[in-house]
């Protein structure tokens, strides 16, 4: 799956909206951790399930260490699908 | 407000029985209410308020054990709490009342059998301070009850048949107190009877003032006799005592017997009527209902010893048929070793085929196959091989492999069943462990030499083996042929045999069975001839084998399930079809040609089958059912197998090398219990859940460690003390590292095993509910789940699945097909497809093995 890096954010901004309650895609700050907003272990499995849905890679548990914050998602989504 | 009484019943048709009795007899609104509560006693005893008695034999083997406990009673004001239980079936109760009756001879007999029991109990337990002095105790047989609706019938209907009365029983043994008992005077005749015999010296006064509001009072009389004598009337009061008794149709209770017990509540006439036939007896009737029969049926004039109860009758032809059943019952009694067991069915059914072996085209009848295993313990004996030496087999599911187990068995050598997935220092150390002096082995499985190459490399460190005895056609230095084995017996006369068979009790060691050592090295397992038989007893009548029975045994002779499988099939004189090795063709095969009509297996040997079977058709027509167990069984596969093998009565077993069979459907259950638990616990069995940090009994319903205790279980690991003390506790639980939930009626569903639990991210997951979830995908055949570590979560999930034939899939396709379904935290991380999983020897599957496989996998990913 081919993807720029503004389509991943896009993607990932949604994503996080959707499973961290109060979350406003638009005004997301890419360096805040995600946990400081209120995402759980809980949310981040639904993000993982979500991610693996929007970009078609299999992610796993640990992989959780790499999405502290929207930038490092972004990193780390990029490195699987490649741009 | 009304004051409600619960009653513990320890068994589910006890309390439903005894809820429904009394709300048909007293009226709807009866504060009565009887739980089922199968750890009642064990919780009692937790709090030190309940103790407990053991029966043993002179071998020392268990045969019952009494306990007492409190429970509320179910006539208030007559009683306050209290309760001596027989936990046992008739048949083991009938030994413990001997045992009983025999260390209290001294006791004067006149208040008859229970009255002494009782006192002797009772005498005990004062002695020991256990009971203060103003509580009741109370003597009640373990006994089948009828439906409520039988009951009702039996107190409203009209009698259907005529007969004399053969005998009136109060079966409560009363140790009175000093006390008012608020009774309507018409019971005062009866009461002074029992209370007043000379003897107990006890006094007591009754009170003729009004019964308070909630206070019933009632004597319960009991009907021995025919085959569930219910309804009592009589035509006069004294006199001949005709009566006119309501034959029911009784139904087969689990320990065989149709006795039953039935509790009237007393109008005055047949109160009046009771102390009549008590005087003109002489005595006060309890006990071991067995023993009142003879062989032609009648009512033991001679336990009785009252010349003029001369009304003893055989009422149908019913009876005639319940004293033969009774009789039986009474042998299987004395069937206590392997030996008895063999000359039993031997002498029985001795042209009856005992163990076919399709692949041979060889079928052994029972007088031929008791004749090979004589040849064997003759042989044996020549050798020189004395009395609790041990003795090895190393080969698959031979027909020399019954005949030299049974051998063993009438010789007095215990057997040590070994792996045939052994390697060389597998078998090395299960030989030097066990101080085998005789070993039985093939050249090979698998491959032809590798078991006698394996022995020659280990040989030197084994000087305590002394003879090896060869299996095959093929000679080998060193090595005695099984030709040159039997001769050797021919120096060794009948009655040589016969003294060593009469050496061998039921307390002596059958069988050595290693477990698989996952946790450690091995542990010989030591299982009594009397647990063997008791438990393959009990397998036999849950499942309703019959003489008529042809049970297919696909499962390794070595393994306690293959084990108790072929002699529950023989203890009934059924036939027994022998796969030699598990190939799900070669089991189907057997089954089609022998017309099954039960199998047993694990559950990948029935996956297997099930994917034969669409392959080609196999005649399975006679198959009514079996058992699967050996590892988690998914109710998905339970259904197929009921559906597509076409075997009704399938059911699932739990069961363990140390506690053998302990828990187990039966036929009779409802599908979803058969399909989503593993039953209940076996007659002589008892089961709890705990907490496995608190060691508290788990809430009904949540998943704790299952422990198990009862008479059948091992003696102990063979020269392994301390091993034996962390398995075993001190009140003889066995801590089986199985998750499991018990339902109020006594079921047991098997979540997992402890050790295989999952905590992911603080949330325990059990593989087991995982497993039977994928096998709901259409595309998937079975699967199995393991933890991994996680730095995230701590652990994480990890599927591997065998997908139908034909069929692929992709990783993400199955993490959404979970998710749409189920909790996110319990969606395995990875799927990985796999063709085949790797399996004991036993058909289990090794989850250690697939964790390391998933972690290697997962490494190589990063």
């Amino acid at each position: 799956m081919k993807m720029d890096k503004q389509q991943i954010e896009s993607a990932l901004r949604e994503i996080i909206a959707k499973r961290v309650l109060g979350v406003n895609p638009a005004t997301l700050d890419p360096t805040q951790e995600l946990a400081m907003l209120g995402a759980d272990s809980l949310a981040f499995s639904w993000i993982l399930a979500d991610m693996e849905d929007a970009f078609g890679f299999v992610m796993r548990g640990s992989d959780i260490r790499k999405l502290k914050t929207l930038e490092t998602a972004i990193e780390y989504v990029e490195q699987h699908v490649g741009q | 407000m009304e004051q409600a009484w619960e009653i513990d019943a320890f068994r589910p048709q006890d309390a439903s029985g005894v809820t429904d009795l009394y709300r048909a007899v007293y009226g709807e609104n009866y504060p009565v209410r009887t739980v089922y509560d199968p750890q009642a006693l064990i919780r009692q005893e937790a709090a030190g308020e309940a103790w407990r008695m053991v029966a043993r034999a002179s071998d020392g083997s268990v045969v019952g054990h009494v306990a007492f406990y409190r429970s509320s009673p179910p006539n208030p004001g007559l009683y306050e709490h209290g309760q001596l239980m027989v936990r046992h079936d008739f048949r083991q109760t009938d030994i413990a009342f001997q045992l009983m009756e025999q260390s209290v001879a001294s006791i004067p007999r006149r208040n008859g059998m229970e009255a002494i029991w009782g006192e002797a109990v009772c005498n005990h337990l004062f002695s020991q301070q256990m009971v203060r002095d103003n509580q009741f105790i109370e003597m009640a047989l373990e006994v089948e009850l009828m439906p409520a609706e039988s009951y009702v019938k039996a107190l409203s209907g009209p009698p259907v048949c005529k007969g004399r009365v053969s005998a009136l029983v109060v079966c409560r043994s009363f140790q009175p107190r000093p006390q008012t008992l608020y009774l309507p005077p018409v019971y005062e005749e009866i009461l002074r009877f029992l209370y007043e015999a000379p003897e107990w010296g006890h006094t007591f006064e009754v009170s003729t003032a009004p019964l308070p509001a909630h206070v019933e009072t009632q004597a319960f009389l009991c009907v021995f006799g025919e085959a569930g004598v219910a309804r009592l009337t009589f035509d006069r009061v004294g006199g001949d005592f005709e009566g006119r008794l309501a034959v029911l149709e009784s139904e087969a209770s689990s320990a065989g017997t149709v006795i039953r017990q039935v509790f009237l509540r007393l109008t005055e006439p047949w109160v009046g009527t009771a102390v009549e036939i008590l005087r003109r007896c002489g005595y006060f009737i309890g006990g071991a209902l067995p023993r009142w029969f003879d062989d032609d049926g009648l009512l033991m004039q001679k336990t009785l010893n009252a010349p003029d109860f001369e009304q003893i009758f055989l009422l149908t032809k019913r009876a005639r048929k319940l004293c033969e059943m009774i009789r039986q019952d009474r042998e299987m009694v004395c069937i206590r070793t392997m030996g008895d067991l063999l000359h039993k069915t031997s002498q029985d059914y001795p042209n009856k085929v005992a163990l076919l072996f399709p692949q041979r085209q060889l079928a052994l009848t029972y007088a031929e196959f008791q004749s090979a295993a004589a040849q064997v313990a003759k042989a044996i004996m020549g050798l020189g091989i004395e009395r609790g030496d041990h003795t090895a087999i190393w080969a698959p599911n031979i027909p020399e492999y019954m005949t030299i187990e049974f051998g063993c068995a009438l010789a007095g050598v215990p057997l040590v069943m070994v792996n045939t997935n052994y390697r060389a220092c597998e078998l090395e150390y299960v030989l030097q462990q066990s101080d085998t002096r005789l070993l039985f082995l093939v050249s090979g499985v698998g491959r032809p030499g590798a078991y006698v190459e394996a022995l020659q490399e280990i040989k030197k460190q084994l000087p305590q083996l002394q003879y090896v005895v060869l299996l095959d056609e093929t000679s080998q230095s060193g090595m005695l042929s099984w030709a040159e084995f039997l001769a050797g017996g021919s120096k060794i006369a009948d009655d040589s045999l016969k003294e060593r068979e009469q050496s061998v009790s039921g307390s002596d060691i059958f069988t050595l069975q290693y477990t698989s050592g996952t946790t450690g090295a091995p542990k010989g397992a030591m299982l009594s001839h009397a647990a063997y038989i008791e438990n393959t007893r009990a397998i036999a009548e849950r499942q309703g084998l019959m003489s008529e029975d042809v049970v297919c045994v696909p499962l390794p002779f070595f393994h306690a399930y293959g084990c108790l499988t072929t002699i529950s099939a023989l203890i009934v004189g059924a036939e027994v079809a022998v796969v030699e090795r598990f190939r799900a063709q070669e089991m189907l095969r057997t089954m089609e040609m022998s017309r099954a009509t039960t199998v047993s297996g694990t559950p990948t040997m029935f996956v297997a089958a099930l994917e034969e079977m669409t392959r080609r058709p196999y005649d399975l027509s006679a198959l009514r059912g079996g058992n699967v167990a050996g590892a988690f069984c998914p109710p998905e596969l339970v259904r197929a197998v009921i559906e597509k093998l076409g075997a009704p009565e399938f059911g699932i077993l739990y069961g363990s090398t140390e506690a053998l069979v302990s828990l187990m459907n039966a036929p009779s259950d409802s599908v979803g219990r058969r399909v989503g638990s593993v039953g209940n616990a076996m007659p002589s069995y008892e089961v709890k859940v705990i907490d496995p940090q608190t060691g508290e009994i788990a809430p009904e319903g949540v998943a704790g460690e299952l422990c198990i205790r009862g008479t059948s279980m091992m003696t102990g690991y063979y020269k392994m003390e301390e091993q034996t003390a962390k398995a075993l506790d001190s009140a003889g639980w066995l801590y089986t590292g199985d998750l499991a939930t018990l339902d109020s009626s006594g079921y047991c569903a098997i979540t997992g095993r402890i050790k295989d639990l999952i905590i992911r991210g603080g949330e325990n997951i059990y593989p087991a509910e995982i497993e039977a979830f994928l096998m709901t995908h259409p595309k998937i055949l079975d699967a199995q789940v393991v933890g991994i570590p996680c730095d995230y979560y701590g652990e994480d999930l990890v599927a591997f699945v065998r997908l139908r034939q034909g069929q692929s899939a992709s990783v993400l396709e199955m993490k959404r097909y979970c998710r749409e379904r189920i909790a996110i935290n319990k969606v395995p991380a990875m799927f990985f497809f796999v063709e085949a999983y790797p399996l004991t020897a036993s058909g289990k599957v090794q989850k250690f093995k697939l964790r390391d496989m998933a972690v290697e996998e997962m490494r190589e990913k990063q």
